[in-house]
């Protein structure tokens, strides 16, 4: 029996299979853009079987549903929901940007991630990491750069250690150095990556919970309503929203 | 046990059983989640089609993005569904088959990955289907009809003329050269303020016109082309309704329906007839989403009873895009065992020749 962890929102394709307790057997990432569609399922199949397992095998399953790249996360979602379903396993989504900060819970200080949403804005979120806690200061958004830069640089207290991660961080810790000047700033990792191993611990415990108290019958069938966290609108859908908005506050004039 | 392993056991298992081969097909190309089982290519166990249309027809269109969102939300909800209505459990699919081109790559994306992950935790063979090659074997779900045949298929998509020889090879006569059919019918459905999709507002307003109001003009491609083209026959009515709106006329709506509908099948009927002459073709398959336009399907009747060929078309139902279908084309390569690896990917475009 194994616990299955992908994540597939990120330029990383990321894989890991655990044991019952969450402890990882095999974690594989691979930074192939664009590519996730073809390779996910061989790589999935190449690392069971390097530890002795075939899909047959898996009980749980934690996926990242984002944010990030659109049809990037529909792929790991829809492995996610088909092999739930087929299987009548549980299953349990994680934010892939908590996934990717949770690879510092053992520093101390801010850890902030910035992936790229163009147009000078970012999928944001940041943590206040103390002696292995992992508290959220700053919650999941698209954002500004430059106004989750000031809203970090409000929230950071003098002397404490800031963390980036993102493929904007580096762009980010230079452009606003001088808001915090009185902080060592690290960029841990001027990539968007999200690594498998970070998505079992953090979900995890969530999952082992679901498996022990959902009714046989009734795992799987909550797969179908995993919907990914795109964290904004299609762009047809924003744009109808709007001219609708635009024309009903005309009517009421 | 490794993937490749245990859907080799399975096919082999399955070919010495002698038993019905039974497949689950998933459709994911544009703006329809299906899947369906089918056995052994011609009898419908289940299917299910969840329609994204009502969401897509206030944008005048299918938008992928939007397409892409609504696939992934109901994919599993469709699988689940043709195997209880069919039944069955995955343990008694003897293939997994899916759309795998052409189509929109996001939306192909979604069926596709569904379809390797249950072909995996399965370990059953995959077969990656050519969209249209699933339109031209909706004939046969509905009317048993075999290879050879010439087809016109018709579509939101697609206009071309194949040749299908006896071993199920696939060749290309002619295609449009820009618009498709289809297109035509969304585009004029849009001009008229009709709405979307075009091609069942348009049928019905036209059946109230004079399809002989006005005489729109057929393309000539020179020499014996068997291709289409559509652009102009859309630029002739535009312009039709921009005079008659400047000369502050009232639109005739359901005389220019008619006319602009009578003259795409004129020229689907005219190019089907060359074919079939050239080719001396004993069948006409029509198929695709414009196939299910009761006029084209009348028009084609008469077409073969004057040429005394033998015309099949698909159940009306069966027209539009549908997993059925593609279960019915993925049988013949289940047979010849032409399988697909798990590196199967969706592709935009690819020529159905080469599949």
């Amino acid at each position: 029996m194994a616990l299955l962890a992908i994540d597939t929102a990120t330029s990383t394709l990321a894989l890991a299979v655990g044991d019952d307790d969450g402890h990882v057997l095999a974690a594989w990432s691979s930074r192939i853009p664009k590519m996730h569609a073809t390779y996910v399922n061989p790589l999935i199949d190449e690392m069971l079987a390097t530890v002795g397992f075939d899909l047959r095998d898996i009980k749980g399953i934690i996926v990242g549903m984002g944010p990030g790249s659109y049809t990037g996360i529909r792929i790991g979602v829809t492995v996610a929901k088909v092999l739930a379903i087929a299987r009548g396993i549980a299953v349990v989504g994680q934010s892939s940007l908590a996934s990717a900060a949770y690879a510092l819970r053992l520093q101390y200080g801010l850890v902030a991630v910035l992936w790229d949403a163009r147009r000078h804005s970012a999928y944001t979120v940041a943590y206040r990491v103390q002696y292995g806690a992992f508290v959220e200061v700053l919650s999941e958004e698209k954002r500004d750069i430059a106004s989750f830069m000031g809203l970090l640089a409000h929230e950071v207290q003098t002397g404490e250690a800031v963390y980036l991660l993102g493929d904007v961080a580096g762009v980010a810790a230079q452009e606003y150095a001088s808001a915090f000047s009185c902080n060592p700033v690290i960029v841990y990792d001027a990539t968007a990556s999200v690594y498998a191993e970070n998505l079992l611990s953090l979900g995890y415990l969530e999952l082992h919970k679901k498996m022990r108290s959902l009714e046989v019958s009734d795992h799987g069938k909550e797969a179908h309503v995993l919907v990914p966290r795109y964290l904004q609108l299609a762009e047809a859908e924003a744009r109808w929203l709007e001219k609708r908005r635009g024309s009903s506050s005309n009517e009421s004039d | 046990m490794r993937w490749n392993e245990r859907m080799q056991q399975h096919y082999e298992e399955d070919i010495r059983s002698g038993g019905p081969t039974y497949i689950l097909a998933i459709e994911s190309s544009c703006d329809e989640t299906a899947a369906a089982v089918i056995r052994d290519g011609r009898v419908i166990v289940s299917s299910v089609v969840a329609s994204q249309m009502t969401s897509h027809a206030r944008f005048g269109g299918v938008v992928p993005e939007v397409a892409s969102r609504a696939h992934v939300e109901q994919i599993s909800v469709v699988i689940d569904e043709a195997l209880v209505k069919a039944n069955r459990s995955l343990e008694e699919i003897q293939a997994i088959a899916v759309t795998s081109c052409p189509g929109l790559i996001g939306a192909l994306f979604v069926g596709v990955t569904a379809a390797k992950t249950l072909a995996q935790v399965a370990g059953l063979p995959l077969i990656g289907v050519h969209h249209l090659a699933g339109h031209l074997y909706a004939a046969a779900l509905s009317d048993g009809v075999e290879p050879p045949f010439l087809a016109l298929i018709v579509s939101g998509g697609h206009t071309e003329l194949l040749h299908v020889s006896v071993e199920g090879k696939i060749g290309r006569l002619g295609k449009t050269r820009d618009d498709a059919a289809g297109e035509a019918f969304d585009k004029i459905a849009r001009a008229l303020d009709l709405g979307y999709p075009g091609g069942p507002l348009i049928e019905r307003l036209a059946n109230q016109g004079d399809p002989h109001y006005v005489t729109f003009p057929q393309a000539k491609l020179g020499d014996d082309s068997l291709d289409f083209s559509f652009s102009g026959l859309k630029s002739a009515v535009l312009l039709h309704l921009d005079r008659a709106k400047r000369a502050e006329q009232t639109v005739r709506k359901a005389d220019i329906a008619a006319s602009f509908q009578h003259a795409v099948i004129s020229v689907l009927m005219a190019k089907a007839k060359t074919a079939l002459q050239q080719t001396g073709l004993q069948t006409l398959v029509v198929a695709g989403g414009v196939a299910a336009n009761a006029a084209l399907r009348e028009e084609a009747k008469q077409l073969c009873d004057e040429l005394h060929v033998r015309l099949a078309v698909p159940d009306v139902w069966l027209c539009t895009d549908n997993a059925a279908m593609i279960g019915a084309a993925a049988y013949v390569r289940y047979k010849q065992r032409k399988f697909a690896d798990l590196t199967l990917t969706g592709q935009a475009e690819c020529s159905i020749e080469q599949w």
